[in-house]
Formats: structure tokens, C-alpha cells, sequence
């Protein structure tokens, strides 16, 4: 029997697939080769109008067999219920095996309220899929604050839905960051390029569904909603970053960090710890629940180094923990692991730069 | 107005661990998930905008008789009434399940105007529970709460964090919440908090409490998602802890910026 995926395509308020929908397309070619005749749909839900049309869908969207766009007024602005109804419809008529959305605030939200109106599972940030032949798609990802891998299975229901974390699977393109994969992944990787050159000329079929009839009178929708700006400001870290940590004894002790880092021209950063006391905002989180950074050198001080935390380090970073607990997790990933107090190494720093003789 | 705040006791972060065999979580007490202390502390600040007396919070948890301490705890905070789903019917339950024995708690309940989440929980991580929560009761959910604003007649409006723009919603009840810790700075217990709580009682819910009776719709057996498998993530050491004086590790990281940078 045919087997098919179906992927939640999003597009960027800039124009544009968000990078983890090429992903998870990317993703979904590769594991079509271990289950042959695998379909592959993609669902998108938009405005009245803002879905130009099959001129507008980028190269990006190549490799798949179809696209379904499911267009109302009600879609204007996100709304997670209404949504999950429409990718309901969608999944109604095309009975994929998967269902698979990006680890956005969107993703996130769709994913799992799709899952309950179908009663089937959602497993959320992914970061790794397998799947058989029987359309059984293996379903991995950090657990218990990323210190293990747990892999999980849907086995009775369907589809088997999963929201994938950002970053991690490359695009047919090769877009993705390939260089912090381990070695079987560059193979795969490899074998991406193959199919992408394959498929590269299919263009997929447009299947347009006028969706306002689903949520007409829903009484899960919100009746007001608008736009109120942007998002917080990109921030990015660049090649230096300063990371704090749950040794930091108190709000007040950051800004004997912040003063390092202004000098020093480094970002300043932190574990989950020190976003869930509120002293620094989840923008400037390293981690799982974060973000993940690639500067060229990470100072960390007071971080245990949990695997929630490892998880949002890419490869080639040079770090420097500094940490009185000497095994502490962190303390084993370091290039240089500093077993000592961070407020003495902090002060003796502080004393430096003021000296000017640093840097 | 009735407030339904969902809190989890989770492990203290770093202070996880997991059972290999079972590839499940061995629970020995914990704190209450620090991202539903900031759903706490929201409830608390709608109540105090609206006028306090009118709007009642129940905190409801589910998890072993120890997470009674957590309702305590939310009681010594503010909140109205406690309540605990609890039994071993309910062992194993993963995102569905679990939000549909809270979905049943909220029933048994008589509903609520506005049910508040965490964002996400520091040991299941998902983030998925409110959303499906909203869909079993087919009402609306708004999630990654970054504001919560009450004007002066009552309205209510939360703004989310999507991707790359922010939108409100006017709150239409019922509904979900599921906030972020911007939304709302937590809440400290009182001392006449504590008092109170001390002398307070928390209510327990079994399967036989609920309208859906059937202890196959609960835990383990419903739930749509299995854990295959539990692998242990290990990492290498690169290098020998370093021990040397505080001035000679500035040296260090100094000499390190300038290779770096």
C-alpha cells in the first residue's frame, strides 16, 4: 500500500518556506528511500489571498508529490485551533501515515491539537526520524532535560504526528549546517544530494480547498485578533560568548558578568536556570528550550552543563568552563575546565581588565 | 470568574534521574515546574485586576500523593483550592491522556472561564499539554503567552510570540492559556499563606470521579505515544579539570578572547 507523509509548510512574514519546513522536506525524501512509494503532501493554511499561487511556490517546495492550501478569512492571523481544524481536513482526505510540523510557536501549537481531534499521538522536538517499510516512523528525541534519547512510537493510531526541532535535519539544498553531524549523518547527508538531483525538476501539484466552511461558527476561535509588531530582536550571539549559570548566587551578580562581556566584546548568555528565575530574557538561553549558538569561544561559568544545556552548542566551539564542581557534565565537554569559583576567577578578571593590561 | 491553573511537581533540574530499565523518570519528590509558578502568578494577577473576590483559582495537578505538596504550596501563593488527580490509573499517561484526565478534572470541576498552563515542563519538555487540552474541551487556545493585559472594564487580551511577529487575542471564554515566564514575574508565599494553606484540605480525584469512568481511557493503556526505547546520552571528557590560582585562570580566558576574537 502507498504510504504518505504530510508536511506543515509555513512561510516567513519575509517571504519565504521557514527553514525547518525545507527540513522537514529534506528529511521527508530521505525517508522515503527506506519505505519506496511514500507520497509526499504539504499543507499549508492561509488568508484569503496571501497564497499567491503555484507561481510563488519557491523551488523550495520541489520533491513533493502535492501541495494542499486550505484558505479562509479566518487565517489571516494564527489561531491554533481553527488551524488544527483545517490540517484535520486535510489529513481527512489524504489519511497520511505522518504528519510532521516545524518546532515553531506554530508547529508547536498545531501539531499536538491536530493529534487530539484525531486521538492519536504527538511527539514533540524531534531530532532525529527513522521509518520502516510499514510506513512506522521512529520517532526521536531529547528526554528528561535531554539527558537521555528516548524513541517513541505511535503504534496504534494514525498519523503518527511530530514536530521537529529547528536545525537539525539538512534541506535538499544542503542549506542546513552539515558540519555538527556526526559522520553517519554526513553519509546521509550524501545521499540527500542524490534524491535532490532526482526529484530536483518535480514540481509539485496545487490542490486549492476554500476552508472557511470548517471554522465558520467553531467555538474554539478567537473572534478578535490583529498583528500588534515584530518579535523581540533578533539577537545573536557572535564569536564570544559569556555564559552564566545556576552558581550565580543572585540577579545583582550578573552585571559583574555583563561588565566582563561589554569588555570583553562577548555576548552575554545563560542555562535554563536563569531564564526560569526571569533574570535574563529566553532569548539569550543556551539549550534545548533555548537556542542554539555557534560562537567560536563559550566561557562557562557556574553551568553544571546539563544535556539541556550541551544540546544548544554546536560543534567547534572552544569552551572554557569554569565550575567548583569538577564533574560536573560541563566539565567533560570543556577544552579547558576550570575547576575553581567562578566569583574568584570573575573578580580576578574584573581586576585584569581594569589593570588594562587584558585584551 | 473561575481560574484553572495546571501545575506539574517536576525533579529539580540537574537532580534527574531515570530508570533504564523502564525508560521512565524515577520521581522522589520535586518542585512545582517553574514555568506554572509563572501561570500561578498570572492567575494571580487577573484575580487582583478584576477585583479579587469575584474570581476563584483552583490549582490542579496530577501526579503521585507527594504533588499535594505543590498544591500547598500554590494554596500558600494565592490560590483558592487544590486539587489532585491521582491514582495509578493515571501512571504513564503521556500528552493525551494526560491532558484528557485534566480535561475531565475540569469537567468534574463544573468548568472554567479560563484555564492557565506553563509553557512547557522542565522533565516531559513538550509544551503540548495546553494545546491538546483546548481541543479535547473544542475551545480556544492561545499559547506562548508573552503578555497579559486587563483594561479598566475587564477585558482581557494576551499577547503570543509567533514566528517573527507578535499578535493578540481578546480573550473569549472558555478557554486555554499557556504562558511564558514574561507574562507574569512569580508569586512569593505569604506567611498568612503558608497559615492557611497549612490548614487547608486537597481535594483528590480518582478515575471513579470522573464522567468517563473507564480506567482503559486513562494512563499507560491510552496513551497514543509509547517510549520504545531510553538510550543514556554520555560525553567523553576532553580534559583534566584544571586547578590553579583565580588569577592565573583570568590569564586564561583572557589569553583565550585574544585568540578567539
Amino acid at each position: 500500500m502507498k504510504k504518505s507523509i504530510l508536511i506543515y509548510l509555513q512561510f516567513s512574514v519575509f517571504g519565504g518556506l521557514l527553514p525547518v519546513c525545507s527540513e522537514l522536506i529534506g528529511e521527508a525524501l530521505r525517508l522515503k528511500k527506506a519505505a519506496k512509494n511514500t507520497r509526499i503532501y504539504g499543507v499549508i493554511i492561509a488568508g484569503n489571498g496571501t497564497f499567491g499561487g503555484s507561481e510563488k511556490l519557491s523551488e523550495e517546495l520541489n520533491g513533493l508529490d502535492a501541495v494542499y492550501v486550505y484558505e479562509g478569512a479566518e487565517f489571516q492571523i494564527f489561531d491554533a485551533l481553527p488551524y488544527a481544524v483545517a490540517v484535520k481536513a486535510c489529513v481527512e482526505e489524504l489519511r497520511p501515515d505522518v504528519f510532521l510540523a516545524g518546532g515553531t510557536p506554530e508547529g508547536r501549537a498545531v501539531a499536538p491539537a491536530t493529534a487530539a481531534f484525531l486521538k492519536t499521538g504527538a511527539t514533540a522536538d524531534c531530532t532525529a526520524f527513522e521509518m520502516n517499510g510499514d510506513g512506522e516512523l521512529l520517532q526521536i528525541r531529547p528526554a528528561f532535560g535531554g539527558q537521555t534519547l528516548a524513541e517513541i512510537v505511535t503504534p496504534m493510531s494514525r498519523p503518527q504526528i511530530a514536530t521537529a526541532r529547528a536545525g537539525v535535519f539538512a534541506t535538499v539544498f544542503g542549506g542546513a549546517d552539515l558540519t555538527r553531524r556526526s559522520e553517519i549523518r554526513r553519509e546521509e547527508a550524501d545521499a540527500f544530494a542524490a534524491v535532490s538531483e532526482k526529484t530536483g525538476v518535480k514540481r509539485p501539484i496545487v490542490v486549492r480547498r476554500r476552508a472557511d466552511a470548517v471554522t465558520a461558527n467553531a467555538e474554539c476561535k478567537f473572534l478578535e485578533k490583529r498583528i500588534i509588531g515584530g518579535a523581540e530582536e533578533e539577537f545573536s550571539e557572535g564569536d564570544a560568548v559569556i555564559a552564566v549559570g545556576g552558581g550565580l548566587r543572585g540577579k545583582e551578580d550578573l552585571e559583574i558578568f555583563r561588565n566582563i562581556s561589554e569588555k570583553f566584546g562577548a555576548a552575554l548568555m545563560c542555562s535554563r536556570m536563569i531564564t526560569e528565575r526571569g533574570w535574563l530574557p529566553r532569548s539569550r538561553q543556551i539549550g534545548l528550550s533555548g537556542r542554539t549558538v555557534s560562537p567560536r569561544l563559550l566561557i562557562a561559568f557556574g553551568i553544571s552543563g546539563s544535556a539541556e544545556f550541551l544540546s544548544g552548542i554546536k560543534k567547534n566551539v572552544h569552551i572554557i568552563a569554569v565550575n567548583n564542581n569538577p564533574d560536573a557534565p560541563v566539565m567533560r565537554i570543556a577544552d579547558e575546565a576550570i575547576a575553581g569559583d567562578m566569583y574568584a576567577v570573575a573578580a580576578a578578571l574584573a581586576a585584569k581588565i581594569e589593570n588594562g593590561r587584558s585584551v | 470568574m473561575k481560574i484553572i491553573v495546571c501545575i506539574k511537581q517536576v525533579p529539580l533540574i540537574g537532580y534527574m534521574a531515570v530508570d533504564e530499565k523502564s525508560g521512565t523518570l524515577i520521581r522522589s519528590g520535586g518542585v512545582m515546574n517553574p514555568c506554572d509558578s509563572h501561570a500561578l502568578a498570572a492567575a494571580l494577577f487577573i484575580k487582583n485586576r478584576l477585583g479579587g473576590s469575584d474570581a476563584e483559582i483552583t490549582a490542579l495537578s496530577m501526579g503521585a500523593p507527594a504533588a499535594a505538596n505543590i498544591l500547598k504550596e500554590a494554596l500558600a501563593i494565592g490560590a483558592d483550592k487544590g486539587v489532585l488527580i491521582s491514582g495509578g490509573e493515571f501512571r504513564g499517561s503521556d500528552v493525551y491522556a494526560t491532558a484528557y484526565a485534566l480535561a475531565q478534572a475540569v469537567g468534574r470541576l463544573g468548568g472554567a472561564d479560563l484555564i492557565l498552563c506553563g509553557r512547557q515542563t522542565a522533565d516531559g519538555d513538550t509544551g503540548q499539554v495546553p494545546f491538546s487540552l483546548a481541543a479535547q474541551l473544542g475551545i480556544p487556545v492561545v499559547g506562548w503567552v508573552k503578555k497579559i493585559e486587563v483594561k479598566p472594564d475587564g477585558r482581557l487580551y494576551f499577547t503570543q510570540e509567533l514566528s517573527g511577529v507578535s499578535a493578540e487575542v481578546k480573550a473569549r471564554f472558555p478557554m486555554v492559556a499557556a504562558v511564558s515566564e514574561q507574562a507574569a514575574p512569580r508569586a512569593a508565599a505569604s506567611l498568612k499563606g503558608f497559615l492557611k494553606a497549612a490548614e487547608s484540605k486537597i481535594s483528590v480525584f480518582g478515575v471513579s470521579d470522573f464522567s468517563d469512568a473507564s480506567a482503559e481511557h486513562y494512563g499507560f493503556v491510552a496513551s497514543p505515544t509509547k517510549v520504545k526505547k531510553i538510550r543514556a546520552l554520555i560525553y567523553g571528557a576532553k580534559s583534566a579539570p584544571i586547578v590553579e590560582p583565580p588569577e592565573k585562570s583570568a590569564e586564561r580566558i583572557a589569553a583565550a578572547v585574544k585568540k578567539f576574537l
